[in-house]
């Protein structure tokens, strides 16, 4: 499903016009037939309701395990998400070995990735007895993404920015930063700036893209659509009009407007090359270093950020309430909200599903198994080690559900 | 979802697609598969076609307004699937959005061709019933645009004889413009016979006979159309002058008096105008004039033809006539657009002196003067009009400034010919 309904949306997969596949001794005919006839492609949700709905319905065995060689898991498909978001991680070593480069951004993604609980492939694994819900996969990994680069940048409209001018004066003036901090003086840092600036312009372009692909698509098939005698009477003299018309105005355009046929592709984006160039959408970051957003303390690699922000809890029926995305965000930072909004482009989701996925992440990180009335977490950094002080004494349960 | 609102939705208007004789209910053919619940209801969101139409309109609005006509055609050639909808009860709507836009574009198009232009025509002519007669008087105004008459009247020859089920009021209506229009194409091809004719040094009978054939048929047309309340201004005029060419005078004068006089007729202040010019051309008593022009008096005061009338009561012999002389033209100056126009005054002045030789001649002007005494000074005799009137014409001030004090007795008026200190 991760691009499933984008190759439907792209055409690339038979959906709209699927009645154009079956055999010519088979004839539509009747009321029935206008199950064939298809004006929407289902959303994400629904799809993924439909699918939790036949998997209890059909009593499905268990599925193959999702280990961590699978795509599924959130591992690997959290670098598809890195490699399409330009940000940095290695492909290769990630790939195969497991044991990413210190400063890449997969590292903090995996590290986070075992804090919570989701490295297992227990957890990702569909089996009705232990496992009966069908885990989004898609939207844990991006929300996984996202934490990580809270934690790294802070995400809070100051913190982010402020490591970037940090950065740049280091840079420019190649001095060695304090003691216990790794030398540098190559201009390979990762800068959330440069990388904002980049990321914004190509989504922008991609957001009036997709827009006109939506405008120009074409909903009709070849073979006319029709239920019985008198419809197909109709239905001809439709296409004809309508037909004719088109062509008077193919003729009159210069060029026809089609959907560019890009070819099928589970990438949004495509970095690498001079700007415009081949048709990327901008130079590849991903070769880039974290060294300016990481030091190294004590002798572990630590994030420099010391700051985590969360929203606030409060006490919910999760029957009656869906999401708090809507009333939440005016007061969420801005660059939260743009990388919310990012990810959810490129999953081709509703930005409000991604920010359950991301709370649902952070509760899994403090161990928190929901959202319970009147507990506050107040949370400590110590050197690299996270601890958890509570309010209320509270033991400590793993969040498997 | 919109295949199960499809079955199970209520039946939907079918008039444009079919026979509006056939009333008869349609029967719902129930399902043989059992309907699973749906698990996902999305509730009436719109579907993705929908949305796709929507959005290619919203994008050819903004490319129209911003005079982008080649991003227009281009995102034409994706809305035209809008046609193919099932739902029956947008089919109408978006006929009209397909027929006008696509005209739209093609006028500003440079390359853009009548034979692209008859294509959409006939093209969105047949494809329902509602609009066929609208597209057919669209499609004939823009061949008379293009100079093509007779391709014009045959457009309209066919839609004039089209019939389809009961005929409403609106297609009634349409209908009557359709045969106007008929008609005055006729009476063009007919003035373009005359003025062949008068070129040519010999006039052939079968000429005569076919201008004739013309003139009958646009004259059998034109006075069915005039029975109809209504404004028919060109189409009168054009009745008119085919008639005085043949010498019919008396039924031109019929026909004129009918137009102007019939009370189920809206009031027309034209209509008394070209009753007057009629009967100027044919040098009618001074009388009948002045009746004529009464009644646009009433209708009108401002109207120029006022001055004539004004001139004619003046040289007429009644005595009364002068008095209403001055009303007419006191009328006409409480309008601001005749203020400085010499020949209006020169009038009144005229009319005056002739009204105060006589013994009342004072009293009658105070008399029509009384409503007016409160606002005529400033809207006349200000001293800002003096400087006006100066700059514009010394007559106009002269005639003016003489007849500040009679029509204003009393008033210290700082309207004078004299030349105000700078």
């Amino acid at each position: 499903m991760i691009s499933g309904l984008r190759l439907v949306k792209d055409g690339h997969v038979p959906y709209v016009t699927a009645y154009e596949q079956l055999p010519e001794e088979m004839k539509l005919v009747g009321q029935e037939a206008l199950f064939f006839h298809v004006e929407t492609i289902p959303s994400h949700r629904s799809v993924h309701k439909e699918a939790q709905g036949l998997l209890l319905f059909l009593q499905l065995p268990a599925f193959p395990p999702v280990s961590q060689q699978t795509l599924l898991h959130p591992a690997p498909l959290c670098l598809r998400y890195l490699t399409d978001a330009n940000l940095p991680g290695n492909t290769l070593t990630c790939r195969t070995q497991l044991v990413p480069q210190t400063d890449q951004l997969h590292r903090w993604v995996c590290v986070l990735m075992e804090r919570a609980d989701m490295a297992d492939e227990s957890c990702h694994t569909v089996d009705l007895a232990s496992q009966p819900d069908l885990p989004a996969y898609d939207l844990q990994a991006a929300a996984l993404l996202i934490v990580t680069m809270k934690v790294l940048f802070g995400l809070d409209d100051q913190t982010e920015w402020y490591l970037t001018r940090l950065n740049w004066i280091y840079q420019t003036r190649l001095v060695p930063r304090m003691t216990q901090r790794l030398w540098f003086c190559s201009t390979e840092l990762f800068s959330f700036r440069k990388w904002y600036r980049l990321v914004q312009a190509a989504l922008t372009r991609a957001q009036q893209r997709r827009n006109q692909d939506i405008a120009r698509k074409q909903w009709k098939g070849k073979n006319v659509f029709f239920t019985n005698k008198r419809d197909k009477h109709f239905a001809i003299k439709k296409r004809r009009i309508s037909e004719s018309i088109q062509m008077c105005f193919k003729r009159l355009s210069s060029q026809p407007a089609a959907v560019q046929d890009a070819g099928p592709s589970s990438f949004l984006f495509c970095w690498g090359g001079e700007d415009g160039s081949n048709g990327s959408d901008g130079p590849g970051l991903h070769h880039l270093k974290l060294d300016g957003v990481v030091s190294l303390n004590r002798g572990f690699v630590t994030p420099w950020n010391f700051k985590y922000w969360h929203p606030p809890l409060r006490p919910c029926n999760p029957r009656t309430c869906s999401s708090h995305y809507g009333e939440l965000e005016p007061t969420l930072p801005r660059s939260f909200v743009w990388l919310l909004q990012l990810f959810a482009f490129m999953l081709d989701v509703e930005a409000w599903r991604l920010f359950d996925a991301v709370l649902e992440v952070e509760r899994r990180v403090f161990g928190v198994k929901s959202p319970q009335s009147g507990q506050q977490i107040e949370i400590e950094e110590n050197a690299g080690k996270w601890r958890r002080r509570r309010t209320r004494t509270e033991k400590q349960t793993r969040t498997q559900s | 979802m919109d295949a199960l609102d499809e079955l199970l939705g209520p039946p939907v208007d079918l008039e444009d697609e079919s026979d509006s004789s056939d009333n008869s209910s349609r029967k719902r053919h129930k399902s043989k598969l059992p309907l699973a619940k749906p698990l996902c209801a999305e509730g009436q969101t719109e579907s993705g076609f929908h949305k796709t139409c929507r959005t290619c309109l919203e994008h050819i609005r903004e490319a129209m307004l911003h005079h982008r006509w080649q991003e227009a055609a281009e995102y034409m050639v994706s809305y035209t699937q809008v046609l193919e909808d099932r739902n029956k009860g947008r089919a109408l709507p978006n006929k009209e959005l397909i027929w006008r836009i696509s005209t739209e574009i093609l006028h500003h198009l440079s390359h853009s061709t009548v034979k692209d232009y008859n294509i959409i025509y006939e093209r969105m002519k047949h494809s329902g019933v509602k609009h066929y007669l609208m597209i057919c008087l669209e499609h004939s105004f823009h061949l008379m645009l293009h100079g093509q008459i007779e391709g014009a009247k045959q457009q309209l020859s066919v839609a004039e004889s089209w019939r389809h089920g009961k005929v409403s009021s609106s297609q009634h209506q349409r209908h009557k413009l359709i045969q106007a229009y008929r008609s005055l194409l006729d009476y063009m091809i007919w003035c373009d016979k005359k003025s062949t004719l008068s070129t040519n040094n010999f006039v052939f009978d079968s000429d005569n006979q076919a201008m004739h054939t013309y003139f009958r048929h646009a004259s059998v047309n034109l006075q069915d159309i005039l029975k109809n309340p209504g404004i028919w201004d060109p189409f009168i005029l054009c009745y008119v002058e085919m008639l005085e060419f043949y010498g019919d005078n008396e039924e031109a004068l019929k026909v004129l008096n009918d137009y102007a006089y019939d009370n189920s007729f809206p009031p027309n202040p034209n209509a008394q105008v070209y009753v007057y010019q009629f009967l100027k051309r044919h040098n009618a008593p001074e009388k009948k004039l002045i009746k004529v022009l009464r009644n646009l008096q009433i209708l009108v005061p401002s109207h120029e033809l006022m001055l004539e009338y004004s001139y004619l009561l003046l040289q007429s012999e009644k005595t009364s006539d002068t008095e209403k002389a001055l009303g007419v033209l006191l009328e006409m100056l409480d309008f601001a657009c005749w203020r400085s126009n010499l020949d209006v005054w020169t009038c009144l002045k005229a009319v005056t002196h002739q009204l105060l030789l006589r013994e009342d001649g004072e009293m009658t002007v105070c008399k029509h003067m009384t409503l007016r005494k409160d606002w005529w000074p400033a809207l006349h005799f200000t001293s800002f009009h003096a400087e006006k009137d100066r700059e514009e014409s010394s007559k106009l001030l002269e005639v003016k400034a003489s007849l500040a004090e009679i029509l204003c007795p009393g008033r210290a008026l700082k309207y004078t010919a004299d030349e105000m200190p700078t």
